[in-house]
């Protein structure tokens, strides 16, 4: 399903690729809803669980130091949790107005559609109950859920201009105070084509 | 539709642990509230050994409890809210929350169905409790049809036992007791709320509870103000995420196009 529009992704833009300076692929790590959930009995909480993510992304210059960069993500391993029953998918499209200065630096604000595909086998597991064992029913069927992020980015040319490292803090839920949460992400970018660098 | 619900029960001690991983859910329906908010109501039942506590107290427990972990979750839409304190019959104090014995698939005691939303009780029969008072409270949906849940009963153990708990453990039961309202079964990790066992430091949902009430009710942004959608056939995550990627895609081409516009003579690389 994945390679699928993957696929697509790539098919829509290659006619295009022309009018854009850049293609990026890159990887780093990310850490989802930092703080948000219990990690151990004892009450810690996740502050620095990192999962590994993947990203494709492209560069199309709007005006000298202004470009529009769409952005498509996936978080690593896809499908597969600590539960055997569960699977979990997590990906995201974006899209950043970035502005780049001095020839080697860029900051980006965008917004992006985050998704998360949670999907159960199906079947019962028996699990303690109180007094006992009793069978609880596992989910059949996938769910998904989608949540419109902001982003904040930071990103330096390396070294060479085709790498360079990118930081991004992802905010969900801004105008929530209950549910608001923040995901940041680190990682390193392979440039294909030219971007900052004249 | 045969809907089986099984009682939950949350216990005090540790018992020995399976070796299944995944959150669960207590109805084989997969059933959940359908309306945006859902209310936690308390019953007006003087409860002798909840003498610590008022109805205030328990409003005030109950909406720390939603606030503290279910509504916290970034990826699902389920909001609990401060409902309102509630007359009702003295069945709720004395009566079975199953017509049966059986706790993997409970008849609802038609005397104690909650027509909406969640509602809060003591109680003192001790067959809901296992005859135990280390069982500190019980909960589930008692009124479903299909996949609708219209309203769920949290029934506590009037044993003397949760009045001494602390208010964090207190906070957390009734947090635990909620995810069994809103549809959820136990999770096989202790880092979770909806481990069966109560756990004096539990601040935070953990990532089963967050998976769970997320499967159960997503976050359907930027369409859906309340319920999302689950499928319970196909996938339908990546289908959502072509139709933002052709958004996205055509967001380009304006784009395009207006600078074409406004700079006619630019070259592209
Ligand atoms: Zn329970």
């Amino acid at each position: 399903m994945f390679l699928k529009i993957l696929s697509i992704l790539v098919l829509t833009l290659s006619p295009t690729f022309a009018e854009f300076n850049d293609l990026t692929f890159g990887t780093g790590v990310i850490n989802e809803h930092i703080g948000r959930f219990q990690t151990n009995r004892g009450g810690d909480t996740n502050d620095f669980d990192h999962r590994v993510y993947f990203n494709l992304g492209t560069q199309y210059q709007l005006f000298e130091n202004i470009s529009l960069v769409p952005e498509f993500g996936l978080l690593w391993p896809f499908g597969t949790t600590d539960d055997e029953n569960t699977h979990k998918y997590s990906y995201f499209f974006n899209g950043h107005l970035a502005y780049s200065f001095l020839e080697r630096y860029m900051i980006s604000l965008g917004t992006g559609m985050y998704l998360t595909t949670i999907k159960g086998d199906g079947g019962t597991a028996t699990l303690p109950n109180g007094d006992g064992y009793t069978s609880f029913p596992v989910p059949n069927g996938a769910s998904t859920t989608r949540n419109i992020v902001a982003i904040l980015g930071g990103q330096s040319f390396i070294f060479k201009k085709e790498w360079s490292v990118k930081a991004q803090v992802y905010a969900f839920n801004v105008l929530s105070s209950l549910n608001r949460s923040f995901s940041y992400t680190l990682s390193v970018q392979y440039h294909f084509g030219d971007s900052l660098w004249k | 539709m045969e809907i089986r619900i099984s009682i939950r029960s949350f216990l005090l001690i540790s018992l020995l642990c399976s070796q299944v991983k995944a959150f669960t859910l207590n109805n084989s329906a997969a059933a959940s509230f359908k309306n945006d908010e859902i209310k936690i109501n308390i019953a007006e039942i003087d409860c002798p050994n909840l003498d610590n506590i008022t109805y205030t107290d328990l409003l005030d427990i109950a909406q720390e409890a939603a606030n503290r972990f279910w509504n916290t979750v970034p990826t699902s839409s389920l909001e609990l809210v401060r409902g309102s304190v509630q007359s009702v019959s003295s069945n709720f104090y004395t009566e079975q929350i199953c017509s049966n014995s059986d706790t993997n698939n409970c008849t609802p005691n038609a005397a104690l169905v909650v027509s909406s939303d969640i509602l809060i009780s003591c109680n003192n029969n001790s067959a809901n409790f296992s005859g135990s008072s280390h069982v500190l409270a019980v909960g589930a949906p008692n009124n479903i049809d299909g996949e609708n849940i219209n309203g769920a009963l949290i029934l506590i153990n009037d044993s003397g036992t949760f009045d001494t708990l602390s208010r964090d453990e207190q906070i957390a039961v009734i947090a635990h007791e909620l995810g069994h309202a809103v549809g959820l079964g136990h999770s096989q990790h202790d880092h979770n709320l909806m481990y069966y066992s109560s756990v004096s430091t539990r601040y935070k949902v953990g990532e089963d509870d967050s998976d769970g009430i997320s499967w159960l009710y997503p976050s359907g942004q930027p369409f859906s103000g309340g319920c999302g959608t689950i499928n319970l056939v196909d996938n339908e995550g990546p289908k959502n995420g072509f139709l933002t990627f052709l958004l996205g895609v055509f967001l380009i081409i304006v784009m395009r196009k207006l600078r074409n516009l406004i700079r006619p003579n630019y070259r592209a690389f």
